[in-house]
């Protein structure tokens, strides 16, 4: 009874999956780095050293220093909390407001028109361009960096959520509720929403990595989140005019970027796979910047 | 046939200008004068300041610009650059064969890469290979680009020193100069463009190639070869396709870090330079073009359907 009671938990459906776990085994450290920055990090972030400018690695510098002395290993220590930070707020705005979007785009005809010509309007521009501009509009400002990213990712949660929704909408339990006089709001809540759940979640991870990218990109173009602030996306830019004499200025802010994004990549391809095997290899996608 | 055309081509205007509207009005909504930025801060008097507001037509209110400046934009003039001080038309024009040079020789490497490994992961399902392949692509989805230029250059350029570390030759200085000046941009490029068209080129094929008229196909004695070329992969170009035209946007899109990386005077760092002074004439038209072929590139692969699949019609 028992083996076959823990055959059958949800927890062990999660481990015995390859991908979502090897994503867990990268993200989970990434986490607590960023959770327990300030007591991982060995100095102040932004404390400026001008005796120490440039040093390799070393045990009081395991990443260096920067052109200001500053220690790189702080820097991306507390990049985490910034990049994890403005990826995860950027997944979850645009998963709320993707949902009422899309909920009501599905369900409500007439709605459906107008909210998916704005939505199509909306991704017409190719990858980071809406981004720049509305940095560029907004101003530089971490709020504004997930403001920015929650108006270019929403269209895409809106899209499955509709997709979800259009295809739950006809299933005979709707009907059913219907005739027992449920109302729209509740036939959505209860029944509806439910159901979207597995690739909302799914798209949502996703989303999630491609914030962190896209957060990094900005950066790096000087319209992220403002310096001096350690995002990894800044650190990079700041080490670029160096990479000469001082490669490891960009080399370790990259490479956290990569692997907190490789990270939720495996985990979304996961619990895909996990969740709703129908959607394996279809409809939700990592999403590549090509950036 | 002629008929969808007919209206694919009239659908393609409303969309240009429903990007040009939203673009004039997003980069008017910036704070900051650009008349500031012409004049300079050491000399601005109001009375200047008035002045060149005056010359730009910044004094009028917004929509009578906007009409203005859209009549204008229809005949083929986005203005003066307020930066540059040359109409921006031209200022575009120097800068587009770079972008164009970049994006599309990004989107043929990663076709040539992209889709046989594609094809080859499919028809190796679950081998050595197949995993090596699902891994490339989830790992190149995952890494920055701009990251890998650096890393290139630092690996090609810094310590070996086969390839120049920045900067462009036009073509008409030569072929080669061109080429060795873009191979590590094209490359970083299109590192992401790979991944992703070879993952929806295998996950096609897998769907593909479980079909019955593969079977069918098989039964009636064709070679492995016939069968995945003729009657698989002739069935998984629609996804193909698709792909391939999303990822041209992309590849336009991540332009903008590459050109960063490498100096390359193209119109993607044009763009973010000019967003940074204020300069939104440029900007407008920068994004409007670069918008329009991402646009013109979608109309294309909409109306290769007709020809990769006969059956599909174009009655609505």
């Amino acid at each position: 009874m028992r083996s076959e009671a823990r055959r059958f938990s949800p927890f062990r459906r999660y481990l015995r999956n390859r991908l979502f776990l090897t994503g867990m085994i990268i993200l989970t450290p990434m986490i607590l780095i960023a959770v327990f920055a300030p007591l991982i990090a060995p100095s102040d972030p932004l404390e400026i050293d001008a005796v120490n400018k440039f040093q390799t690695l070393s045990r009081e510098h395991p990443f260096g220093t920067d052109e200001f002395g500053r220690d790189v290993f702080s820097r991306v220590v507390h990049g985490a909390t910034i990049s994890l930070r403005v990826g995860g707020l950027t997944a979850l705005f645009t998963a709320i407001i993707g949902v009422f979007i899309g909920l009501a785009s599905g369900f409500y005809k007439l709605l459906d028109v107008v909210i998916m010509r704005f939505m199509d309007g909306l991704m017409i521009f190719p990858g980071l361009l809406l981004g720049i501009l509305l940095m560029a509009a907004l101003g530089p400002h971490e709020f504004n960096v997930v403001l920015a990213m929650t108006i270019l990712y929403t269209p895409r949660i809106v899209r499955i959520v509709r997709g979800a929704v259009l295809e739950i909408k006809t299933q005979d339990y709707v009907d059913a509720a219907r005739v027992i006089g449920a109302s729209n709001i509740r036939i959505l809540w209860r029944h509806i929403l439910p159901n979207c759940l597995a690739p909302l979640i799914v798209q949502v991870t996703f989303g999630f990595a491609w914030a962190i990218l896209i957060e990094s990109g900005l950066s790096f173009l000087g319209l992220g989140t403002p310096p001096p602030a350690p995002s990894w996306g800044n650190i990079i830019s700041d080490g670029r005019e160096f990479i000469r004499n001082a490669p490891w200025l960009m080399i370790f802010p990259g490479l956290m970027i990569s692997a907190a994004v490789l990270g939720l990549n495996l985990i979304g391809d996961g619990l895909r796979d996990i969740l709703d095997p129908r959607l394996r290899n279809t409809r939700s996608q990592p999403e590549s910047t090509a950036g | 046939m002629w008929l969808y055309l007919l209206k694919r081509i009239l659908a393609f205007i409303p969309a240009v200008f429903i990007v040009a509207t939203l673009i004039f009005f997003l980069t008017r909504v910036v704070p900051g004068d650009p008349a500031w930025v012409l004049v300079g801060h050491q000399l601005s008097s109001e009375e200047r300041l008035a002045e060149v507001r005056q010359e730009l037509g910044l004094d009028k209110p917004i929509h009578t610009q906007y009409v203005m400046w859209l009549s204008k934009a229809i005949q083929g003039d986005f203005g003066t650059s307020i930066f540059f001080q040359q109409p921006v038309v031209k200022v575009i024009a120097e800068r587009f064969p770079v972008t164009l040079s970049l994006t599309v020789l990004s989107l043929l490497l990663t076709i040539l890469v992209g889709i046989p490994l594609g094809i080859f992961s499919a028809i190796r399902h679950n081998t050595r290979i197949d995993h090596f392949s699902t891994f490339f692509s989830v790992l190149g989805v995952s890494l920055p680009s701009f990251w890998v230029g650096f890393l290139l250059i630092l690996l090609f350029s810094v310590t070996l020193g086969w390839f120049p570390t920045s900067g462009y030759r036009p073509i008409s200085l030569g072929f080669v100069p061109w080429i060795r000046h873009l191979i590590l941009p094209v490359v970083s490029l299109s590192l992401a463009e790979m991944a992703l068209l070879t993952r929806m080129t295998r996950s096609s094929m897998l769907d593909v190639l479980g079909r019955d008229y593969i079977y069918t196909a098989r039964a009636k004695g064709l070679g492995e070869g016939r069968v995945v070329l003729k009657h698989a992969f002739r069935n998984a170009l629609v996804t193909v396709v698709t792909v391939i035209g999303l990822i041209f946007a992309l590849g336009l899109g991540g332009s903008v870090l590459i050109e960063n990386v490498f100096a390359l005077p193209g119109l993607g760092r044009l763009i973010v330079s000019a967003a940074v002074r204020r300069d939104y004439p440029i900007v407008q038209a920068g994004m409007i073009y670069l918008t329009g072929v991402a646009l013109l590139v979608n109309l294309i692969v909409d109306i290769s359907y007709s020809w990769i699949n006969p059956q599909v019609t174009y009655e609505k």
